[in-house]
């Protein structure tokens, strides 16, 4: 009897402890997951724009997507009409495009991983990689900043050393307020500048609140810029696994 | 002076076997010089034409900038005012348009990175050898747009064979991934490993809709009679495009196409020049030994030459003229000879058969073995030769300007 009570103080002191750390000062780790968390989603269902910048030419495509976590996705070009009806099927760590003009289904070799993401300055591999953060890199709160009048923690992540990643060094800025990321930056192992994303003009989307807009700038092609927009978003709803089949990939657009 | 060439000349002949076997010495190096100069300058060139003219031309015309960091968008409209400016210019054998891009190549399951080329084939044909590297199929006609060659170890390595169909995804000027079928009408090897497992032919036409390039290219490869019309064709050429107000465009020349080529060649001449040197300095300390014995051979006799009055300088000319007699002889029999071996080889290359001939083959070099009989090779080579024996008659006639006449009668 005197046991269990000892114990019980013991263990709300610990529930204290532990609710005054995650209050204060919560790890680096925590405010990314918790970040990465409310994008996600278990599943999700959109619609979106993507408007690539270059210095020869700007033009804009829609699209819709699904989402099953990190590990399938299905994204079908909707506009312009030269390339409706083109998609990307990412299965685990897997990546292929139906092109519709053709009618054929490419894999991306692992060679062309880094290449551009339909003209895009986002990479195949960016679409490709479904581990958290969290997995691949040590991270650590660097400092508080403000990020266009948001307060944010800039967080600073080290590739581990066994991780199969790309850059060797990012800072990751996350909102104070709801956890929501204001903006990446990318560097590589020489630690240049190589990209910057930029997340804003959040927006209710059902059950949840996100950034709608994502910028990409490409810091070594100045001029270079993409820039995603949903337009609609649902979360958290039954995708059939259907979806994510070769056969729904190579059907026609009217789904 | 007369006499002195006289006097020279029946000093060499006094003692024939020395004179005979300096003479062959200096023959045999200038002999040696002279091929080993053919050979380097003759394989070389033989292999840089080759493979200029196998595909990248002598020059290019391309935009400003391209060279450094090529991509579709740096691109200008042919014909427009280029082509007239082309064919304004005089010197020129041939050129073709091309359009260069990356893609992704697709055959079932297998898909590879592709370097995509849009050619013309007939105007390729006429100045560029490339397609005669077919080694399977044919290469496709002209304006047939739905056609392609592969590099032999792309064919490979998608596991497709001649005859497939394909599908090649890239994207084109404007940013949209344009994608077209193409039938496998041949392969070809190429020699280098990174051609043949990315090359990707089609018809100019084809490349122009694939990529929204219409009535563009973004190089002109044009070809000259030899390599020694190109510094000339870049002037003429540039004179011509600035004439025209073609300001975003520059000529340049296959070294600049090429750098690892031009560079390669560089550190080969080093190699030549450091071989040519250590056999320059043999020959001189030959020289320098028989020059020296002959003299000191004869102190006596030019001891009583000084007592009976004979001018020092006129001693020291008269050794000069000697060693000048004996290298004049073997630099002309060297030369000769030379330059026929060059001659020879020049018009009958050794061609390599078998094992070798695949190893040269491998580095991208030809099996050959060729020459040049460049007059100037002759002239360079023998006029050092002559430099040389100078230098090498300074000490015996230092030792002669300082010797007295009765230490010389005296000398044993």
């Amino acid at each position: 009897m005197r046991r269990t009570h000892t114990a019980r103080v013991v263990a709300a002191g610990l529930l204290t402890l532990s609710v005054a750390q995650s209050g204060f000062s919560q790890s680096a780790e925590e405010i990314i997951r918790r970040s990465e968390n409310l994008l996600k989603g278990v599943s999700s269902k959109g619609k979106f724009r993507m408007t690539i910048v270059t210095p020869d030419y700007t033009r804009t495509m829609e699209m819709r997507s699904w989402w099953v976590g990190e590990e399938k996705a299905l994204i079908e070009i909707t506009a312009p009409r030269r390339e409706a009806g083109n998609k990307t099927l990412k299965v685990n760590n897997e990546l292929w495009m139906y092109l519709r003009n053709t009618e054929t289904t490419i894999k991306i070799p692992p060679s062309m991983m880094l290449q551009s993401w339909n003209g895009s300055d986002f990479t195949n591999d960016d679409l490709v990689r479904e581990s958290s953060l969290v997995d691949d890199y040590a991270m650590k709160i660097l400092s508080d900043e403000v990020v266009e009048t948001e307060p944010c923690w800039k967080i600073e992540l080290l590739p581990k050393p066994t991780a199969p990643v790309v850059w060797g060094k990012i800072y990751h800025w996350v909102r104070k307020k709801d956890y929501l990321p204001s903006r990446t930056e990318y560097y590589d192992e020489k630690g240049a500048l190589m990209r910057t994303l930029i997340y804003s003009n959040v927006k209710q989307f059902g059950s949840r609140r996100v950034p709608s807009k994502w910028l990409m700038l490409n810091n070594i092609k100045p001029g270079h810029t993409t820039e995603f927009e949903y337009l609609e978003a649902q979360f958290d709803i039954r995708l059939s696994d259907r979806i994510f089949s070769f056969q729904e990939l190579e059907k026609g657009r009217n789904r | 002076m007369n006499l002195l060439l006289k006097l020279g000349w029946r000093n060499i002949w006094r003692n024939k076997r020395r004179s005979v076997l300096t003479i062959l010495a200096i023959t045999f190096a200038t002999f040696f010089t002279v091929v080993m100069r053919g050979l380097g300058i003759g394989v070389w060139e033989y292999n840089v034409q080759n493979s200029v003219e196998l595909f990248s031309g002598y020059l290019q015309i391309q935009r400003i900038g391209y060279q450094d960091n090529p991509s579709l968008s740096k691109n200008f409209p042919f014909p427009g005012d280029v082509e007239a400016t082309i064919q304004s210019a005089q010197g020129i054998k041939g050129y073709a348009t091309r359009i260069l891009a990356d893609g992704l190549i697709s055959y079932r399951e297998n898909s590879s990175g592709a370097a995509l080329f849009g050619v013309e084939p007939e105007a390729e044909r006429r100045v560029f050898r490339f397609q005669q590297r077919v080694n399977a199929g044919q290469f496709f006609e002209a304006g047939s747009k739905d056609e392609v060659v592969l590099g032999y170890k792309l064919l490979e390595n998608l596991r497709a064979r001649i005859g497939d169909t394909l599908v090649i995804l890239a994207q084109g000027q404007d940013g949209v991934m344009g994608n077209l079928r193409f039938r496998i009408s041949g392969t070809m090897k190429l020699g280098s490993p990174e051609f043949d497992a990315m090359a990707v032919f089609m018809d100019l036409g084809a490349a122009q809709e694939l990529l929204a390039m219409e009535g563009r290219v973004n190089v002109v490869a044009i070809s000259v009679a030899d390599l020694h019309a190109v510094d000339r064709s870049v002037q003429r050429l540039n004179g011509a495009l600035k004439h025209a107000k073609l300001d975003k465009l520059t000529v340049l020349s296959w070294e600049e196409v090429l750098p690892e080529l031009k560079q390669a060649m560089e550190f080969d001449k080093i190699g030549d020049w450091f071989f040519l040197w250590t056999l320059i300095i043999i020959v001189t300390f030959g020289i320098l030994n028989t020059v020296l014995m002959s003299v000191t051979e004869r102190f006596r006799e030019f001891g009583v030459s000084l007592a009976i009055g004979m001018q020092p300088k006129k001693l020291v000319a008269l050794v000069f003229i000697e060693t000048l007699f004996l290298a004049l002889i073997g630099i002309i029999i060297g030369s000769l000879l030379g330059q026929l071996m060059n001659i020879y080889f020049e018009t009958h290359p050794i061609t390599f058969t078998g094992e070798f001939a695949k190893i040269y083959e491998d580095y991208g070099f030809l099996p050959q073995i060729v020459s040049a009989s460049r007059i100037t090779i002759v002239l360079t080579v023998a006029g050092f030769m002559v430099l040389v024996s100078f230098l090498s008659c300074l000490y015996p006639a230092y030792k002669v300007s300082k010797l007295e006449p009765l230490k010389g009668i005296r000398y044993t």
